[in-house]
């Protein structure tokens, strides 16, 4: 792997997207360098395929000609997913971007990759339906980076996440073949389910180009709530109280007093300064049954032993609150230039064992870690903030990654609860993973990718050393 | 040294994340990574770090932005992206990477306003020859083919007396304060009567009104094809011409010129080495005239109690775009809609997106008509939805271009109104005295009883 692109193949890329659609010109090289991991590699050519024939022709090519093919929908993935690491061919799903069709009635959506998450809740809501899956970057990721990296979000603790809402897949095979998987049919148990293969395999076995979503109708009402809790044990102490209740909340979203710090002016809300801990709870339904709901999870925040809840109701309110939280993940680093952000999860009642060994992890390794995310189905994104200059500190906070992936393996979590693997969690795949359910994935993937043509790097076998096409980092 | 400060401030907290494009109106229409900010940074980025040579496909997609300041806005890092921008623009010039005629344009006629008053002056002359007049519609089209001019174009056509031309120095004798008016250069030779509307209402304020000779161009174009020197002179001219006739305040009714007076010119008075003093003394002085119409208005509840008083009786429906440097750089979005709402007989309707750029962007609208028009035609659509028969905004080059957007759309019969042509028309009567300071209108308290 890793050989040059030649002028041929080059000129046969040209002839399957158009000229217009395809660049090998260095500025579109580095402006398909990086995603939202904020690492760039250089690929050798941009294309911009209209539909699913064009990707396949130009994945038998790059199967004749020997380059790697990097699949692209918006760049905004955290784990360097749509990073050209060995060089290749970026084939990004710009021009396959309609809302086929929204059924009404069957509750489903046909779209293709391209497609933004935010454009399809705009034109969903007008039937009065939704898409759950939500990730922080709803607006700018597309929905086929959603599937390819298995999205979660925010309402995931009531609604799952986007495989639950995937039904049926169109992709381009790593040699070629375009395949149809899954059915419009609720149920469906015919064969192997190659959709939840696909869903979240990071663009390592199949590139998709069309899916077939499920939407679910807007719920009536919705319920906001805000418990500030004394010391960061009370706040997870809420969450496995509450999550071991009757009452599931369709968001449970955590924050600790460094992240609330960071968005304090989006917060537009006066918090003192004993409240060490957040907790943003949502409930949804009939407005009865919000109201009542909202009770329930006010007083088990109570018990827990928050200091208060503030509930809004105002539609502006909750909003502004969400601003927020969908923000923190960049504004963070505007207390160090440099963050590694770990997406662990672990069942969700373990979560105040977590807390508690990541304070001790951040006061042993002397590095400042910001914990938020999604308390409710057990996702915190635990974030560790560096100076990039200071050598001792990233070397400290790299062991201290170990660490903490060893502490949440060993409470039955697992490395990633929504951001993927991609090149930034690789090299720790044998943490979690025995090596024979290392050796499953890697012979699904030599199978259907014989000459490791999609993605490579990518889940397994990235180290870094080996790379040379790194460009300098773009640091602050 | 220099290079190297340019390269960390280029880069500074950029994590792309991606968010700038949900809001760029240029990825609206073309969703590339060249097109928003995150794409633009990367690129700046490259530049700085030696990856990249200043290309001249670096150079197309620098330009590639209007400026309308809406990542920067929306940044979750606060990533300072139109400064960046200039700065990388800048970099640029400096390395000669400006297209010659681009250069030759800002340098010599931006930069020379005795130049830049003769082109408008011939150009005036000869511009029945080169456009033809629409019917129905103030504005022209092309007729001779023109670099950079397309042909369904609709441009307004250069008055037939300029507003300098029939005011310099005092214009009003008043017992209030000294106003100066900077009118800026598309006010000055497209839109006299937006100078003219200001001059009416600031002498019903009872103000003493100046135009003073010797202004030049703000240099605002200049500034964004990244000829920094060029700025620099003009600045230094401009605050001299003010400084002379001893105002209280200054106003103009462009957003452009007054974001630049505003935003840029301490740091270019400060690089020509005026003293800090008298930089605070002339900035200090500068408002947008919604904001000082606004501050003029007698103490009680807003909308009631407006510098302007409606006798007349008018009805009509408008609507407010507000121009991006007003309402994003200056901040200032609620005094032209308390103005507006201050006249009796006229209802404003927002529109929504209200703050999104009509696509103008000064010259990216000549570079890139294409993505300009497709911009223009989101705002067009926008204000269709409201059912306003005018448009009001306070920025000359966003009347200009949304009144092409009407006509291309076919309906120039929407008129497209500078608040203060809105103010002077409905705003007052003859009869209606306003005195400054108290803001009682004897007329309309006797009136009303």
């Amino acid at each position: 792997m890793g050989k040059l692109m030649d002028k041929w193949a080059k000129n046969q890329i040209r002839g399957i997207v158009g000229r217009e659609y395809s660049s090998d010109k260095k500025e579109d090289r580095i402006l398909y360098s990086y995603d939202a991991m904020n690492r760039q590699y250089l690929p050798d050519m941009v294309a911009h395929p209209s539909s699913s024939r064009e990707v396949s022709r130009l994945i038998v090519l790059a199967n004749e000609a020997g380059f790697p093919v990097i699949p692209r929908g918006a760049g905004t993935g955290l784990t360097g997913g749509a990073l050209a690491v060995d060089g290749g061919l970026i084939i990004t799903t710009r021009r396959m971007n309609r809302i086929i069709e929204i059924d009404r009635d069957s509750l489903t959506a046909w779209v293709e990759p391209g497609v933004f998450n935010g454009e399809l809740q705009t034109a969903a809501a007008r039937y009065g339906l939704f898409f759950p899956p939500d990730p922080a970057s709803m607006d700018y990721s597309t929905l086929g980076g959603n599937a390819a990296e298995n999205a979660g979000g925010a309402r995931a603790v009531k609604y799952g996440v986007t495989r639950d809402y995937v039904m049926a897949l169109e992709v381009v095979m790593p040699t070629g073949e375009i395949v149809h998987t899954g059915s419009a049919a609720i149920k469906c148990v015919t064969g192997y389910d190659l959709t939840r293969l696909m869903v979240g395999s990071e663009g390592t076995l199949g590139v998709i180009t069309k899916l077939l979503l499920r939407l679910v109708p807007i719920p009536e009402a919705v319920g906001t709530m805000l418990a500030a809790f004394p010391e960061i044990g009370a706040a997870a102490r809420a969450v496995a109280r509450i999550m071991s209740g009757r009452v599931t909340p369709s968001t449970l979203e955590f924050m600790d007093r460094t992240a609330v710090e960071c968005v304090k002016d989006y917060l537009q809300e006066d918090i003192p300064s004993d409240v060490k801990a957040l907790l943003l709870l949502e409930v949804d339904g009939s407005p009865s049954i919000v109201e009542e709901d909202a009770r329930v999870l006010e007083q088990e925040c109570l018990a827990a032993g928050a200091l208060g809840v503030k509930s809004a109701r105002e539609h502006e309110e909750r909003e502004s609150l969400w601003t927020a939280r969908r923000a923190l993940s960049p504004a963070i680093m505007k207390i160090r230039p440099l963050k590694i952000n770990e997406d662990v999860a672990v069942p969700r009642m373990k979560i105040p064992d977590l807390i508690t060994g990541i304070e001790e992890l951040a006061s042993r390794y002397d590095i400042i870690i910001v914990n938020f995310g999604h308390a409710g189905d057990g996702n915190v994104h635990v974030n560790l903030l560096l100076d990039p200059d200071d050598k001792d500190e990233v070397s400290r906070a790299q062991l201290a990654v170990k660490e903490l992936f060893q502490l949440v393996v060993s409470l039955g979590g697992t490395l990633s609860g929504e951001h993927g693997i991609g090149i930034a969690k690789a090299p720790y795949l044998d943490i979690e993973l025995e090596s024979s359910a290392v050796d499953v994935m890697r012979k699904i993937k030599k199978a259907l990718d014989p000459n490791n043509i999609l993605n490579p790097h990518k889940t397994f076998d990235y180290e870094r050393t080996s790379v040379e096409r790194e460009l300098k980092p773009g640091r602050g | 040294m220099v290079k190297d400060r340019t390269a960390q401030r280029i880069g500074a907290g950029c994590v792309k994340c991606g968010r700038c494009q949900t809001v760029c109106p240029i990825f609206s229409v073309r969703p590339d990574e060249s097109s928003a900010a995150r794409g633009k940074i990367a690129l700046a980025e490259a530049v700085t770090q030696g990856h990249l040579n200043e290309s001249g496909t670096y150079r197309d997609y620098l330009e590639m932005c209007l400026l309308c300041g809406a990542c920067e806005e929306n940044c979750p890092n606060e990533v300072k992206t139109l400064s960046r921008m200039l700065d990388a623009r800048n970099h640029l010039a400096e390395n000669g990477g400006t297209k010659p005629g681009k250069k030759l344009i800002l340098e010599q006629v931006v930069g020379g306003p005795r130049l830049l008053d003769l082109v408008m002056r011939t150009g005036r002359a000869f511009q029945d020859l080169v456009f033809r007049k629409i019917p129905a519609t103030s504005g022209i089209r092309r007729r001779l083919p023109l670099p950079l001019i397309t042909s369904d174009r609709t441009l307004p056509c250069l008055a037939p007396a300029f507003f300098t031309d029939r005011y310099t120095g005092q214009v009003v004798q008043g017992k209030g304060p000294r106003v100066g008016i900077f009118p800026g250069c598309m006010t000055n030779y497209f839109f006299p009567q937006t100078g003219a509307a200001m001059v009416t209402i600031l002498g019903e304020l009872g103000a003493s009104v100046f135009v003073p000779a010797g202004q030049v161009c703000c240099g605002m174009p200049a500034l964004t094809g990244g000829a920094r020197d060029t700025v620099r002179e003009l600045a230094c001219q401009n605050l001299e011409a003010f400084e002379h006739y001893e105002l209280d305040a200054i106003v103009t009714g462009c957003a452009s010129c007054g974001g630049n007076l505003k935003e840029n010119y301490g740091g270019l008075l400060q690089e020509a080495g005026i003293e800090e003093e008298r930089i605070e003394k002339f900035l200090s002085k500068i408002h947008d005239i919604n904001e000082y119409l606004f501050r003029s208005r007698a103490p009680g509840p807003e909308e009631e109690a407006m510098p302007v008083h409606g006798k007349e009786k008018v009805d009509l429906v408008v609507t407010y775009h507000h121009p991006c440097h007003l309402g994003r750089l200056q901040g200032v979005k609620s005094e032209p809609v308390a103005l507006m709402r201050s006249i009796p007989g006229v209802q404003y309707v927002p529109m929504n997106d209200d703050q999104r750029c009509c696509g103008m962007g000064g010259s990216f609208s000549l570079e890139h008509y294409d993505l300009a028009k497709e911009i223009n035609d989101q705002k067009v659509e926008r204000i269709l939805e409201t059912g306003a028969e005018a448009v009001v905004t306070s920025c000359p080059a966003c009347i200009m271009h949304i009144r092409d957007g009407l006509i291309r759309n076919g309906r120039g019969d929407i008129e497209v109104l500078h608040i203060t042509e809105l103010l002077q028309r409905y705003g007052h009567d003859d009869k209606c005295d306003v005195v400054s300071g108290d803001g009682e209108c004897k007329t309309c308290m006797e009136a009303s009883g």
